[in-house]
């Protein structure tokens, strides 16, 4: 499949009806960055479709190998684009509302394994605070990137398993 | 505000993002992706060697490594809301590792080669002398030699 048929097949599978475009106006993303989340998620379901299917018309291991191997640069990239899209979000979001320490706040603790006492420590709140701002901020990173799974066609009860999926793709780098 | 142009957060690295990711999903990681991204925190290899320094003792006998096996195990079921404790299961890898290895004894009743697939992950992200615990260990599970 060349990269014309994949854009094409994007297209035809995403503009049947209205709802699409529809998502993208409420959004308010730029259509750019929304045809591009939707077609690496397009591919990201088309090589996932052709692994199901070689696995199904072949049960060799070297079969399977070949296509994780095939997929999983591209799977990286679109993760990690993924969470640096919601990264980007939930910081602008927070500098909006006048509150940027929380998202250093969360950083250390959950990036740089600071204790909830040493970072209240930094910030000048208590562990329980600390605890409270980490665990809001960590909410808005959940609903970032799962606004970003649905709006490309994941369903609500599928984002948990989604999400477990991109933490098995990061263990493969 | 363009809010393309505000750029206050800098792309993150594989090892940050699995970071990330083992923060969103709280108790619903699994241990292995706990400990793994507590590794990948920039005072990682350090941090385990601390963890694996603090057991050394209690590992010299069979009997020790299955008291320390069955405390992480306990504290591993059950989560807080951030998720496994990285340090637990760590040292459940770590009763395993050693008893297979030092001791020829096999201690852990879960899959075998799960087991093993933890070991040679955790196995990574160590020092070389611990390193080399695990990744013997794994091999001596999966060629089923214990």
């Amino acid at each position: 499949m060349d990269a014309g048929e994949v854009v094409s097949g994007f297209f035809a599978s995403r503009l049947t009806g209205i709802e699409y475009l529809s998502a993208w106006t409420r959004s308010g993303m730029p259509l750019r960055n929304w045809l591009r989340n939707g077609i690496h998620l397009h591919v990201h379901e088309l090589r996932r479709s052709r692994q199901r299917e070689r696995r199904i018309e072949s049960n060799t291991e070297a079969v399977e190998a070949a296509a994780e191997d095939e997929a999983a640069p591209f799977e990286r990239l679109w993760v990690l684009s993924v969470l640096n899209g919601a990264v980007r979000e939930v910081a602008r979001e927070l500098d909006a509302r006048g509150r940027p320490a929380e998202w250093r706040m969360f950083w250390q603790h959950h990036i740089e394994e600071q204790s909830h006492e040493a970072v209240g420590r930094v910030f000048g709140c208590s562990a329980s605070e600390s605890a409270q701002i980490c665990f809001r901020v960590r909410g808005m990173l959940r609903d970032s990137i799962a606004a970003t799974l649905c709006a490309d066609g994941i369903r609500d009860e599928a984002v948990l398993r989604e999400i477990l999926d991109m933490m098995e793709v990061l263990r493969g780098s | 505000m363009d809010p393309d142009a505000m750029d206050t957060v800098q792309p993150m690295s594989p090892a940050q993002a699995s970071q990330l990711l083992s923060a969103v999903l709280g108790r619903h990681a699994t241990p292995l992706d706990r400990l793994l991204a507590r590794c990948a925190a920039l005072d990682g290899t350090s941090w385990t060697s601390e963890v694996l320094r603090s057991h050394e003792s209690e590992t010299e006998s069979v009997e020790g490594c299955r008291g320390l096996k069955d405390r992480a195990k306990a504290l591993i079921a059950e989560p807080s809301e951030e998720g496994h404790d990285p340090a637990a299961f760590l040292s459940y890898l770590y009763s395993i590792a050693v008893a297979c290895d030092t001791h020829g004894v096999m201690i852990s009743t879960a899959a075998p080669e799960e087991v093993a697939r933890g070991l040679a992950s955790a196995a990574l992200h160590l020092d070389t002398t611990w390193r080399e615990i695990f990744l013997r260990a794994a091999a001596r599970i999966r060629s089923q030699v214990v």
